[in-house]
């Protein structure tokens, strides 16, 4: 995964949103596909909503960039030990705290920029996690753009500090 | 539960708060001729206790144009939110204050993040601590009479003369 992924969500956020303001701006195309709504207010909650869906998909790309970093950390597996070993913290590389890996990257980026991507993770969690309508939002996006841009600078910094890997050697016969 | 007068809440709420009441006298006085009405709404924040704010309904001729409704104080890559609604559209208005006073926010492991970023980066149109419009696709505008004019046309329709 490169990070024109970025580039592309925003793309389609941004063809969303123009789809919107034609729905908001033209009563015929409300009405041909089906919107019964004239309320523009409910309109606006609608795209709402949906940003909320881009933010949830932006941030799953950044956290699959990230946690294959972490696996592209793990050195080369010399001996049948080392291949079980990494096996292992591979498999149990999806439940590190995503919190833990962030602290890390705050020593090779502005510390402020992590501290959004953590705050764009607390937004992210409570949509993902279906309690939109149950809880209080820990914080508030003002401007999705921005959002796009936080993660795209923070996956940046990532692919700034990426491995250069040797080509794969094949360690299945080891297991 | 705690209550607003158990003062509890944090600065960054506080701040929202006087912010608001900063912001309402310059909005009346932009706009000469109209009526306001105040109405408190509750805010709940979920790292604050919930608090009482005014919201600032804005009329011309009895009409309704638009109102001031203040949305939180704990906002991503900001340091407040009020959205002015229309009839026919929705706007933000976004404050940020001095980066010097570096914004922070405790994690899970109580420890402090630091939130601050250099505006710059982030939006184009940052000028200094005050109250902005936010356009979206990440463009600011810093909150003159004149801009404030244009935001209300465009989520009225009203063009104030």
């Amino acid at each position: 995964m490169d990070i024109s992924i970025f580039d592309e969500i925003q793309k389609r956020y941004e063809l969303t949103e123009n789809l919107f303001k034609l729905l908001k701006k033209n009563s015929n195309v409300r009405s041909q596909v089906g919107y019964e709504s004239n309320h523009f207010s409910e309109i606006d909650d609608e795209l709402e909503a949906i940003k909320d869906l881009f933010i949830i998909d932006a941030f799953a790309a950044f956290e699959r960039l990230l946690r294959n970093r972490v696996l592209d950390s793990l050195g080369s597996q010399e001996n049948e030990l080392s291949v079980r070993l990494a096996k292992v913290v591979r498999n149990e590389s999806e439940y590190i705290k995503i919190e833990y890996l962030l602290d890390v990257l705050k020593n090779f980026a502005d510390p402020g920029r992590i501290g959004l991507i953590k705050q764009i993770k607390k937004y992210r969690d409570r949509v993902a996690h279906g309690k939109r309508l149950l809880t209080y939002s820990p914080v508030k996006p003002v401007d999705i753009y921005v959002i796009f841009e936080v993660i795209r600078l923070a996956a940046v910094t990532l692919t700034n500090n990426s491995i250069h890997r040797q080509p794969h050697v094949d360690t299945s016969t080891f297991l | 539960m705690l209550e607003e007068h158990d003062n509890f809440n944090d600065n960054t709420v506080k701040e929202f708060k006087q912010n608001i009441q900063n912001l309402y006298p310059k909005v009346k006085r932009w706009l000469k001729g109209m009526t306001f009405w105040e109405e408190n709404i509750n805010i709940h924040e979920e790292y604050a206790v919930p608090y009482k704010i005014a919201e600032l309904y804005i009329y011309k001729d009895d009409n309704f144009l638009c109102k001031i409704k203040p949305v939180g104080a704990h906002i991503i890559a900001a340091d407040g939110r009020a959205d002015l609604i229309g009839k026919k559209d929705k706007l933000s208005l976004v404050f940020f204050k001095d980066l010097s006073q570096s914004n922070t926010e405790a994690n899970d492991s109580n420890e402090i993040d630091n939130t601050g970023i250099n505006r710059n980066v982030l939006y184009e149109g940052y000028e200094g601590t005050q109250w902005y419009v936010s356009w979206g696709k990440r463009k600011i505008s810093l909150l003159t009479e004149e801009i404030f004019l244009k935001a209300m046309e465009e989520v009225s329709g009203y063009k104030h003369l």
